[in-house]
């Protein structure tokens, strides 16, 4: 049962790639190639696919191969297919794969069904199509429609032996290996179908026919193909006469044979060959019979000997057994580590040389291993030919595709990761990108677009640019299109700068096409491609010129299994993180006047290079510890590391412990009830077999709301524009304290005297009637209550009266005493007091900066404007 | 129909596990822990390259578990992913008659009537049937939980 089914999916894949390669075939046919290589290709294709499957007794299948082959074959001589020829024929392909995919269950039988009445449709049109079949013997025996086909009355077999009349009077005429190769196709064919229809008569005749055929080709005396492959034909020919129940077996010998034969013609030079035949032969079809006894481990090698004739021996292996040699190879370099490491402390010299030759040995395994795994990326590429040639067709435009660097190595799962994103863009250039022929030849572009794609290697990462001649992205228009999906206000639009518009494109939601075509233009797209490469640890990026085109690049990382990565602690505990996630590593030490930790709104942040970064606690993070024990480690701490990353677009520094080193890593993936912390990406073990999650750097910030703090960063900026000022002046006023107090001049209003006559009570409050409004005052000095209780006194209140949102505000205190121009720089944050902002030394003294807000809430006002677009709009103001 | 079942104790309870489900019995083996995860999941466990994630069944079981020390760990592969359930000791292998197998009694509440699937009268007790689907099941529950 399991046999079998492997039988299928097998048979089913290496069909596939068969049909795949004519499908190639016939596309560069279409573009006006010569048949030449192409003949034997998409021959073999057809015949390989329609023998296999009359072995499986798949009927169906076999039957529509047949009928595609026998038109195929009916063409044979016109040197260039007709482009019609060509319709039918890939409706045909179509209708194979998705018999093939039907059988392994990857699609549904109704699409056969549609597919089938595609290619029908397709061949009712063409109704001249057979008409071209130049020899009427062979043209006759085609026409027989295909459903009449029964075991009794095989027409196949009277058609087989029409065609090698045909061919043989062809072969009388010229001397062609192709005929050759024909008539063996033919003989084979005839063979199956023989096999399948079980008329031993007619295999009989058939034979005798073949025989005669050779003898006929003997005749030819012909000395391109010589002696050689006739005795091979004449030998199994003379096998295949015995009579006797073994027949089946012959067949196979025969098929083997043939191959055999296939063989000689691609050596014709050598005279040995023949002999050399005969054991490949032989050898072939021993493997055969023990590949009968012993199925389970002798078929994998049948299934070499078989195609390495062909194709330089290649081995298909399912990539499951390629993971469990990765895990294994990880393994193994797992335990080389630890010897390793024990051999540092031992100093037996044979010990320590054969522990040295372990290691050499198993990087160079490593090395290969994943090399196994690396697949030439055109093998995802040459599909995009069709997806051209039918999206051109659809939308009516010429569309030419180009393919470059279709060697380039990429793991195979990543691979199959990016062909979908690709067949976006691609679909994405066609559609909306290039221009229909009308609209291109007026814009003085050829007529035909080209969509280029080109991949290469670059910085241990593939890079895949694809780019097309079209139209290119419209900014005006992307812009326009995001304010009415409500994406950007039109303030915010202004404001961005081109690569911000094109990002636009990988807006959830967007699109700017005018219509929705069944091909693109629904919205949905390119926020996928871009998260799907991020997923895979890679990137996109595009350049546009509006009129001239677009590029897309995308950046894959080499493969996906194993990483560079960074390990770091924290806690006690080690984790990983991605090489391609790290920008870099920041050390901020205690006392460095340039580069401090700063708190804004209770949110640690740093200022490296002029750009505030904002900052996370991994131990916060892990809930190792609380923020006020942060804040009050910021300043006992001597330093700190911070590890900048990025994530999405942006950039967060991560507070570490420590960082360790860097190595690459096996990455395995988590428990699905752990990824739910969006904490941890996956899990690695590390050199000493001891296991380290990988942190998960979109996560994390998002557990930490680093995206809807972006708000608050243009604020954050704002400040440190409004610091960046270089100096900045402070009030510096006193409280009827030992500290000196300050308040930025520029949240200062006035300064105002009152006696404190006029001060009146109100609740809780004490307000005090200034010039149109009441002003709330703030006592700062402490001695408020007093003195307006004693009315007595005739000394006036100081007053800084302070602007914040619709109130005004003054606060009391005792003196003003004078204004400083201090750097903002030097300005320390203050976080163990939160009524103070921050602290700077004047001269010999520190002035503490109060928190001007703070204070206020604190007595129960509630300030809506943010406190530094107050200070931005009165600087407007003024 | 015979069953065999892998028997454990837990807190002073008897329970058992169907020896079809489990991999392996391991004796105390190192814990990474994962910092921020449920109570229940007590870390990842190494198991000779592969990432098993140990779950403290004691707190499947019961809020109030408290471990007594030594642990053993039960693995079982569940939907592609390794599990090792930390219990405090692996008894016998015994086999019994499937429709001798009783249903959980209705008063069973808590954690333990989430896993528990029957139950089975033995000369070492009541012996209370675990399915592994249920613990797995229990526990993305308490992450949906959470994230609520």
């Amino acid at each position: 049962m399991n046999d079998c089914t492997e039988l299928y999916q097998e048979f089913v894949v290496d069909s596939l790639e068969l049909v795949d390669g004519a499908e190639d075939a016939f596309l560069r046919l279409e573009n006006g190639e010569t048949i030449g290589t192409h003949y034997d290709l998409i021959f073999r294709a057809f015949h390989n696919i329609k023998g296999s499957s009359g072995m499986l007794g798949l009927g169906e299948l076999q039957e529509v191969v047949h009928e595609l082959e026998t038109r195929f074959l009916n063409i044979k001589d016109i040197q260039q297919l007709e482009a019609k020829d060509c319709v039918y024929f890939l409706s045909g392909v179509d209708v194979v794969r998705s018999m093939l995919k039907a059988l392994i269950g990857e699609v549904d039988p109704s699409y056969v069904q549609q597919a089938l009445e595609k290619m029908n449709t397709v061949d009712e049109v063409e109704a001249s199509f057979s008409c071209r079949f130049q020899r009427e013997s062979a043209c006759a025996a085609d026409k027989q429609p295909e459903s009449a086909l029964s075991p009794y009355q095989n027409p196949n077999y009277e058609n087989y032996q029409k065609k090698v009349e045909a061919q043989m009077a062809l072969l009388e005429g010229a001397n062609n290996p192709d005929v050759l190769m024909t008539i063996k196709e033919e003989f084979l064919f005839v063979l199956e179908e023989t096999k399948n229809a079980a008329e031993k008569a007619e295999f009989q005749a058939g034979i005798l026919k073949s025989e005669k055929m050779i003898e006929l080709v003997n005749k030819s005396n012909d000395s391109t193909f010589g002696q050689k492959q006739f005795d091979c034909i004449a030998k199994l020919t003379k096998t295949m006469l015995e009579p006797g129940p073994m027949a089946a077996e012959k067949i196979e010998i025969a098929q083997v044979m043939g191959s055999g034969l296939d063989f000689t013609l691609k050596e014709e030079v050598m005279p040995e060959v023949k002999t050399e035949i005969k054991t490949e032969v032989k050898t072939e079809v021993k493997i055969e019979t023990l590949g009968e006894q012993a199925p389970e481990p002798m078929a994998e090698t049948k299934v070499e000997a078989k195609t390495d004739s062909k194709e330089n021996g290649h081995v298909k292996v399912p990539v499951s057994h390629l993971d469990k040699l990765m895990n294994l190879m990880g393994e193994m370099v797992l335990v080389r580590n630890q010897v390793l490491q024990y051999s540092k402390r031992q100093e037996e010299y044979e010990f320590l040389n054969l522990s040295q030759r372990l290691d050499v040995v198993t990087t160079e395994l490593q090395e290969q291993v994943m090399k196994t795994r690396m697949q030439p990326i055109g093998n995802i590429l040459t599909r995009y030919n069709r997806i051209v040639r039918d999206l051109s067709n659809q939308l009516n435009k010429k569309i030419k595709l180009e393919l470059k660097g279709v060697d380039t190595e990429l793991d195979k799962s990543l691979l199959e990761l990016v062909k979908d994103p690709l067949t976006h863009i691609i679909r994405n250039s066609c559609d909306h990108g290039l221009e229909t022929p009308e609209e291109r030849l007026a814009a003085g572009k050829p007529e035909q677009g080209t969509v280029i794609v080109n991949a290469f290697h670059e910085g241990g990462q593939v890079v895949i640019n694809i780019s097309d001649d079209g139209k290119g992205l419209n900014p005006q228009a992307l812009i326009a299109k995001a304010i009415q999906k409500n994406i950007l206000t039109e303030a915010e639009a202004a404001g961005l700068a081109l690569d911000e518009v094109y990002n636009l494109i990988f807006h959830p939601g967007f699109s700017t096409a005018g219509e929705v075509t069944n091909i693109s233009g629904r919205g949905v797209g390119m926020d996928v491609v871009k998260s799907n490469l991020e997923k895979m640890g890679g990137g996109i990026k595009l350049s546009s010129e509006l009129g001239k085109g677009m590029t897309i690049q995308l950046n894959v990382p080499l493969t996906l299994a194993i990483v560079p990565a960074l390990t770091v602690n924290s806690g006690g505990s080690r984790y990983v993180i991605p090489q391609i996630r790290l920008v870099e590593l920041v050390r901020v030490e205690r006392g460095d006047e340039k580069l401090q930790i700063e708190l804004i709104q209770e949110r640690p942040v740093l200022t490296l290079r002029g750009q505030i970064l904002p900052l996370v606690n991994l131990r916060e993070a892990l809930d190792l510890e609380t923020r006020e024990q942060f804040v009050k480690d910021l300043n006992e701490r001597e330093d700190f590391c911070v590890v900048v990353l990025k994530s999405g677009g942006d950039k967060y520094g991560l507070i570490v412990d420590g960082v360790e080193d860097t190595a690459d890593i096996v990455v395995k993936p988590l428990n699905p009830i752990l990824s739910n912390l969006f904490l941890y990406s996956g899990v690695t073990v590390l050199g000493n077999g001891d296991i380290a999650l990988i942190l998960d750097v979109e996560g994390i910030a998002a557990n930490f709301n680093l995206k809807l703090e972006q708000q608050e960063e243009v604020s954050a900026e704002e400040e440190a524009k409004f610091f960046e000022g270089e100096k900045i002046d402070l009030l510096q006023f006193d409280q009827g304290c030992a500290s000196k107090m300050a308040l930025p001049l520029k949240m200062v209003d006035r300064l105002e005297e009152f006696s404190p006559k006029l001060i009146e009570r109100s609740g809780n409050e004490f307000v005090v009637k200034y010039t149109d409004c009441l002003l709330r005052l703030v006592d700062l000095s402490n001695s408020l209550s007093s003195l307006v209780s004693q009315g007595s006194s005739e000394d006036p209140l100081q007053v800084i009266v302070v602007n914040r949102g619709s109130l005004k505000f003054g606060l009391v205190v005792k003196n003003i005493l004078d204004v400083h121009s201090v750097n903002a720089l030097d300005m320390e944050s203050a976080p163990e007091n939160r009524a103070h902002f921050g602290r700077v030394a004047i001269g010999e003294s520190i002035l503490t900066v109060i928190d001007v807000d703070h204070i206020i809430g604190m007595k129960g006002y509630v300030i809506e404007a943010e406190k530094f677009k107050v200070i931005n709009d009165q600087e407007k103001a003024a | 129909m015979q069953k065999q079942i892998t028997t454990f104790y837990l807190d002073g309870l008897y329970y058992g596990i169907d020896v079809m489900s489990i991999q392996e019995v391991t004796k105390e083996v190192p814990i990474t822990k994962v910092l921020r995860s449920q109570k229940q999941v007590s870390g990842l466990i190494n198991l000779r390259g592969r990432v098993a994630m140990a779950v403290e069944l004691g707190f499947v079981v019961s809020e109030t578990y408290k471990r007594p020390g030594e642990f053993m760990t039960i693995v079982c592969e569940y939907e592609g992913s390794l599990y090792s359930f930390l219990v405090d000791t692996v008894g016998d292998v015994i086999s019994f008659e499937q429709s001798a197998q009783g249903r959980v009694p209705e008063t069973t509440d808590g954690g333990m009537k989430n896993i528990v699937s029957g139950v089975f009268q033995t000369e070492k007790g009541l012996l209370r049937i675990i399915e592994v689907k249920n613990i797995i099941k229990t526990l993305e529950g308490t992450t949906q939980g959470e994230a609520a």
